[in-house]
């Protein structure tokens, strides 16, 4: 049996592993300005929405924004 | 000596091949193996037997390239006689207007904003909105933002929420952005289109050449004639189909010579996904210390397409999360003056959405007589796949004849060749947004194997001409680092 360090198929072997995501700027322009929707939605409208989910809280369900790109990951 | 095998002649392939002998000279034997139709890739453009101008659609030469025109002076060969200057000139077809307005580019940021505010297609007001959005973002990439962030958006949307009024995102001019990457109709990545815009912001930068046909015999063949000056060697006729590994380390490449009747350029043949192969032609490489594959992204994709273990693991699972579309590309020669119009047309109909007079391109082959023009148009074929040749030759003209002083017809067509650039190695990668993190680098999981081409990630990192140069550079150092260190 191979070393693990000689699969080049193992997590390791990843020359470019992929980096967890940076909230940049704006990501948090974006939550400012969807933040006041989503509490209002989520407070009182239940009909179907047509919102940009916002960084860490995905809503494939409801969201319908064309390019969301929450949705599209 | 250590052996260096490089995969492909187009531009990133050429530039490593070369890059390695002038750097390591008698030290490394280094051998290019390509398809062998021609040099140059996808950037090919030549004159076949029959006289025909084999074009792999219209290929722009911008100012801000450095590493191409320093590769091709070495080589002896210069810009001036491979491409001719546009002066900056974008013109722009407003269908709404059913004309023809003219952007001038050049002159860098400044000078760029001020022409957006003089552009007459728009309304006073949409002028000045649209001159102090570009200041804005000009300012923005002046101050050295970060630009990868804006990756995962396209940059219709980008533009939006950076303020631009969503109508005008509707308009051609607009659509210079999305188009000047023929990612036309799928959307562009905001990282790409700002990044293109950083490059262009000095005046230098912004200008734009049209690459004079046959552009393969200006620019590829000299640097392919130099790269062999130095020593390196070709292998024509081999195409890659797969490699063997043991371990860490690429031990095998298996090869296929393409049947003779798939190197016939725009015959039927070529219209598929593969060019067929010879029987009984396939055989296994194993004379290499280090390997460099210059194929595009949708060849690789298909080698060792049986090795689910390879494709499910991280670095080539996202590999296939990259995609490519095939190009159109369409010449028109005619007998009578028309189109006169200094630079590339942007916002035609689709497929065929940018036009380009190339009136020094038809004065190279034609002596003497009433000069014509040549119009090369250029595009992608997605949408429109059940066209005929013949329908799409005729939407395009019908659609160019409504401009003033376009009507091709009319000044008398002698001559019209339509290729749709579809095979896997023809295919031209697509920048939508959020590729970058499935762009591989030039490394590999495995030491002795690395990745060149416009599609991998690079200095430039732009799907470009420069952007493959610069790729293959960046191989090459690493294969060199890889012998000389083992």
């Amino acid at each position: 049996m191979k070393p693990v360090d000689d699969d080049p198929f193992c997590e390791t072997a990843d020359p470019y592993p992929p980096k967890q995501p940076e909230v940049g700027r704006r990501d948090i322009v974006r939550l400012a300005l969807v933040s006041p929707a989503i509490l209002a939605a989520a407070s009182a409208c239940h009909g179907p929405r047509n919102l940009v989910c916002a960084p860490g809280l995905p809503d494939t369900e409801h969201c319908t924004h064309v390019f969301c790109k929450y949705h599209q990951d | 000596m250590k052996r260096i095998l490089i995969i492909g002649a187009g531009p990133a392939g050429l530039a490593a091949g070369v890059k390695l002998k002038e750097t390591a000279g008698a030290d490394v034997s280094v051998t290019i193996a390509h398809m062998g139709h021609h040099f140059g890739g996808k950037a090919a453009s030549y004159t076949d037997a029959r006289g025909r101008l084999i074009e792999h659609g219209w290929h722009m030469f911008v100012g801000f390239y450095e590493k191409l025109p320093a590769l091709m002076k070495r080589a002896g060969t210069s810009t001036s006689n491979a491409v001719m200057s546009m002066s900056g000139k974008q013109n722009v077809y407003e269908p709404s207007r059913g004309k023809i307005y003219t952007l001038d580019s050049a002159g860098g940021r400044i000078t760029t904003a001020f022409n957006f505010a003089r552009y007459d297609g728009l309304s006073f007001d949409d002028r000045a909105h649209y001159a102090r959005f570009m200041s804005q973002v000009y300012a923005r990439l002046l101050g050295g933002e970060e630009l990868t962030q804006h990756d995962d958006v396209c940059f219709t949307r980008w533009a939006i929420e950076n303020g631009l009024l969503p109508h005008l995102t509707r308009m051609s001019l607009f659509r210079i952005f999305r188009d000047g990457y023929f990612n036309f109709p799928e959307q562009v990545s905001a990282y790409h289109t700002l990044k293109t815009m950083q490059y262009m912001s000095t005046s230098e930068g912004a200008e734009t050449f049209a690459a004079v046909a046959p552009y393969s015999e200006r620019v590829w063949d000299p640097i392919a004639k130099y790269f062999e000056s130095l020593g390196g060697a070709f292998l024509p006729y081999t195409m890659l189909r797969g490699f063997a590994y043991d371990g860490r380390r690429v031990t095998g490449l298996t090869v296929a010579r393409p049947d003779a009747n798939g190197h016939r350029y725009g015959e039927s043949s070529w219209q598929s996904a593969a060019p067929p192969l010879e029987s009984d032609s396939e055989t296994t490489f194993t004379d290499f210390d280090a390997v460099i594959s210059t194929v595009p992204q949708a060849v690789f994709v298909t080698l060792n397409k049986n090795d689910a273990r390879m494709w499910q693991s991280p670095y080539f699972a996202r590999m296939k999360n990259l995609r490519s579309a095939p190009t159109v590309s369409m010449t028109v020669r005619t007998k009578n003056p028309v189109m006169p119009y200094v630079g590339p047309i942007f916002g035609f109909p689709v497929p065929l959405g940018i036009a380009t007079t190339m009136t020094r391109s038809l004065a190279s082959y034609r002596k003497g007589g009433e000069p014509g023009n040549e119009i090369q148009f250029v595009g992608q074929e997605k949408g429109f796949e059940t066209w005929s040749d013949e329908e799409i030759a005729s939407f395009t003209l019908d659609n160019f004849a409504r401009i003033p002083n376009c009507d091709l017809r009319a000044a008398e067509i002698t001559y019209l060749e339509l290729h749709r650039n579809k095979s896997d190695f023809e295919r031209i990668f697509l920048c939508e947004p959020g590729i970058q993190k499935f762009r591989p680098g030039p490394k590999t999981p495995f030491a002795n194997f690395f990745l060149a081409g416009d599609w991998v990630r690079n200095e430039v990192d732009l799907i470009c001409m420069e952007g493959a140069v610069a790729s293959g550079y960046e191989a090459a150092d690493l294969a060199l680092a890889h012998i000389r260190q083992s």
